[in-house]
């Protein structure tokens, strides 16, 4: 089972941002996430998003950190086929199926950005 | 006491100078965290470091790149560990902003004193994946293993028979090809982490050992045996 939204793109300012929770469905275990910003932002050294993955076992009252990571501006990433953007996952959140989840950001710098949320099995 | 895995859990990320995890379940102060990466990089060598949020220190045990660089594996580990409440583990790449999935494994049933028992890699190309081959200097070690490997492309990663999978990303079009296994291995003889990929690329493997914990001697009671047995000798 897969589930993939696009958070609505905007110009933020400096900040953060909390995406909508949604619920992890049972028989999933890895949360993918891809931030979309615009091509001439990478290489922006004002550019900073922190991002985390929280999961949250009391239905939104407290939320737990999953997987963190700090992307700046700088050289889009490449792989075997060429530019792969800013990308992030965590495994192992099969354990809380049925529980709520959330992606929080802290930003510095504004672009315009927005976020594809995937889980995904295996 | 068998030493084990308690706990492992994945992670990748892209385009970002670091990322860190937090483990599922609080780590038992005393045991080892082994960091294994899988790393797709545009520059011919890597500088990867590790961290935590309780201060440990991070050792390179073992890496291996494939012969014309780009894709990399290391693994790292810290002994006897300090902590209390959550744990979160970090990787660096100071190298690049490259593409990294990792692991964070928990190993209890191991010493307080540096645990490491060797460790070896390989790299190469085609389906046949392995480690390079490891010899124990004692019995009941972890033996714990990664590959890496990178096409943009799904490949099926199928593990060693003799060993357990603990986390593998086996998308590449969404993370570097990455498969950690784990194996407790109750011989001294030599043996050699394998794996099989579903498409001939290249890859590289290593794989590391850490003893177990060896119940305490005891001295006391061997001085009382020889006070009975011959401390008339020394009565005089």
């Amino acid at each position: 089972m897969a589930f993939a939204q696009w958070l609505p793109r905007s110009n933020r300012s400096q900040g953060n941002y909390t995406t909508q929770n949604f619920t992890i469905p049972s028989g999933i275990d890895t949360v993918r996430l891809q931030l979309d910003i615009a091509p001439n932002v990478f290489s922006s050294p004002t550019l900073f998003v922190l991002l985390t993955i929280e999961i949250s076992s009391d239905n939104g009252q407290t939320w737990k950190p999953q997987f963190t990571v700090n992307w700046k501006g700088g050289t889009e990433p490449q792989g075997p086929g060429g530019p792969i953007g800013w990308r992030a996952s965590v495994g192992g959140i099969g354990q809380y199926a049925g529980m709520l989840a959330r992606v929080r950001f802290d930003s510095t710098g504004g672009f315009r950005w927005g976020i594809l949320g995937e889980i995904v099995a295996g | 006491m068998a030493a084990s895995v308690v706990q492992s859990k994945k992670a990748f990320f892209s385009g970002a100078p670091s990322g860190s995890l937090t483990l599922d379940s609080n780590v038992t102060a005393g045991n080892t965290i082994v960091v294994l990466i899988s790393d797709y990089g545009a520059v011919p060598s890597e500088n990867f470091s590790c961290q935590d949020d309780h201060s440990n220190t991070y050792t390179l045990k073992v890496s291996r790149a494939t012969q014309s660089g780009s894709i990399f594996t290391s693994i790292f580990y810290a002994y006897n560990v300090n902590t209390t409440g959550s744990y979160t583990v970090g990787v660096l790449d100071s190298s690049e902003a490259a593409s990294i999935s990792f692991t964070v494994a928990e190993l209890t049933g191991v010493p307080t004193t540096d645990n490491s028992d060797g460790s070896n890699s390989n790299a190469g190309t085609g389906t046949a994946v392995d480690s390079g081959s490891l010899t124990p200097t004692v019995t009941g070690d972890v033996l714990i293993a990664v590959m890496s490997s990178y096409a943009g492309t799904t490949v099926t990663i199928n593990p060693d028979a003799d060993y357990t999978q603990l986390q593998e990303y086996e998308n590449g079009a969404t993370e570097v090809h990455h498969n950690v296994e784990v194996r407790i291995y109750d011989s001294t003889s030599p043996d050699t982490a394998n794996w099989t990929i579903g498409s001939s690329l290249r890859w590289c493997g290593c794989i590391a050992a850490f003893k177990k914990s060896v119940p305490a001697s005891t001295p006391s009671l061997a001085m009382s045996t020889i006070n009975r047995k011959f401390g008339h000798l020394f009565a005089r």
